[in-house]
């Protein structure tokens, strides 16, 4: 049981997937002008995270290594397209709203990056119970950078005035260079919180590489040139 | 050999099964889809036409000037509504709006949906309120926006010569 928690809890700070594994940047920093786009966006990539986490376990035995990346592809695809059909039926101003973001959820990192990394590799409940944790840390860095720029930049919460603030915003928070400044300071803060160490998550282990390299180590050291910088 | 095979045979089956999937989500959703795309025009149209409730779209017949590009007419008889689109020789990007004409031949209300230059029109189309298509020619061009204005004129006055061409059917 705990070894569940541990596994839900670690995508949400500890492995988040945006502040911590810098995965995701594209739709977080456009999708997080406003906080009801952002949790919509988060949302909707985590019905696919889940959804794609689950098959791709369950298909993991079956799944030839030579296609699989097709195949994952497809998996992600159709779910993300089920998901825009939805969307479009019943969530029309949401739709309008995500516009492109929605479709190049196929694309984004977080989902074929755990569905490389975790559901081809687990079982159907340990990957489903990952890409829960993932896809709520993504809506949480999400509303937590659309909170800093709706409620700044816009003075607005949801759409509805915040008081005082209103009267001092700082229009560029709304704009892509707030955008990254705010990104900026949520991964420095969530650094300083959780006292991470950088070396770590770039040793030979954490590569995502690892399972193919010849020069992998035991170690934590790595004689690839990632190593130089960090 | 086998392995290429089983590799050809598990991504035929993935798509196929992918395939009917969003067939049947397809088949759920886009009758949903189309009636609220539905809902959505017939809101827009009903800007331009005060008290409109429901239209009905009228086919364009020959001759029909390439500027208009859809007529509605409502069903209580309360006018028609073009859509409108400035001529390709204009600009780039034409200007597009709706014009709601009322069952007796005057510009009840424009609403531009597409303009793209860079000096605004501002509260130009509302100056044709209220006129019938021989008068439109009396209203000046805005200042400082004389092709956006020419253009303007040009394709209203092709809207309500559409509109009485129907209404005189």
């Amino acid at each position: 049981m705990m070894k569940v928690w541990k596994n839900l809890f670690k995508g949400l700070v500890r492995e988040n997937p945006v502040l911590v594994l810098l995965l995701g940047t594209c739709p977080t920093l456009a999708m997080s002008q406003s906080v009801s786009n952002a949790l919509g966006m988060g949302l909707a990539a985590t019905a696919v995270l889940i959804c794609s986490n689950f098959v791709i376990s369950l298909l993991r035995n079956v799944i030839p290594d030579k296609v699989r990346i097709p195949c994952y592809i497809v998996v992600i695809a159709a779910f993300v397209t089920v998901v825009e059909m939805l969307m479009h039926a019943f969530l029309p101003s949401l739709y309008d709203a995500l516009g492109t973001f929605l479709s190049l959820i196929v694309v984004n990192c977080i989902i074929l990056g755990r569905a490389e990394m975790y559901a081809s590799k687990n079982g159907v409940f340990d990957s489903v119970i990952d890409a829960v944790g993932m896809g709520l840390g993504f809506t949480l860095a999400l509303f937590c950078m659309a909170t800093v720029r709706e409620v700044f930049g816009a003075g607005t919460f949801m759409g509805i005035d915040v008081p005082v603030i209103k009267s001092f915003t700082v229009p560029i928070l709304k704009e892509a260079s707030g955008g990254f400044f705010v990104f900026g300071v949520l991964i420095a803060l969530v650094n300083k919180l959780f006292k991470r160490e950088p070396k770590k998550e770039f040793s030979c282990a954490g590569c995502p590489s690892a399972a193919f390299c010849s020069l992998k180590r035991e170690d934590s050291s790595c004689e690839g040139k990632e190593s130089e910088g960090v | 050999m086998n392995k290429n095979i089983k590799s050809i045979v598990v991504l035929f089956s993935i798509c196929l099964v992918v395939a009917v999937l969003l067939a049947a989500v397809n088949y759920i959703t886009d009758p949903i889809i189309k009636k609220n795309a539905l809902l959505a025009e017939q809101a827009s149209l009903r800007v331009v036409l005060e008290g409109a409730e429901e239209f009905e779209e009228l086919s364009l017949g020959e001759g029909t000037p390439a500027t208009v590009t859809g007529l509605y007419k409502e069903i209580n008889g309360l006018g028609y509504v073009v859509t409108v689109s400035t001529s390709s020789s204009y600009s780039q990007s034409p200007m597009t709006f709706t014009v709601g004409v009322t069952a007796g031949g005057k510009i009840a209300d424009i609403e531009i949906t597409n303009y793209s230059e860079t000096k605004n029109f501002e509260d130009y189309p509302d100056s044709f309120k209220g006129l019938g298509g021989s008068e439109i020619n009396g209203v000046d061009v805005f200042s400082g926006v004389t092709y956006s204005s020419e253009a303007f004129k040009t394709a209203l006055s092709d809207a309500l010569t559409t509109v009485e061409e129907v209404a005189a059917k």
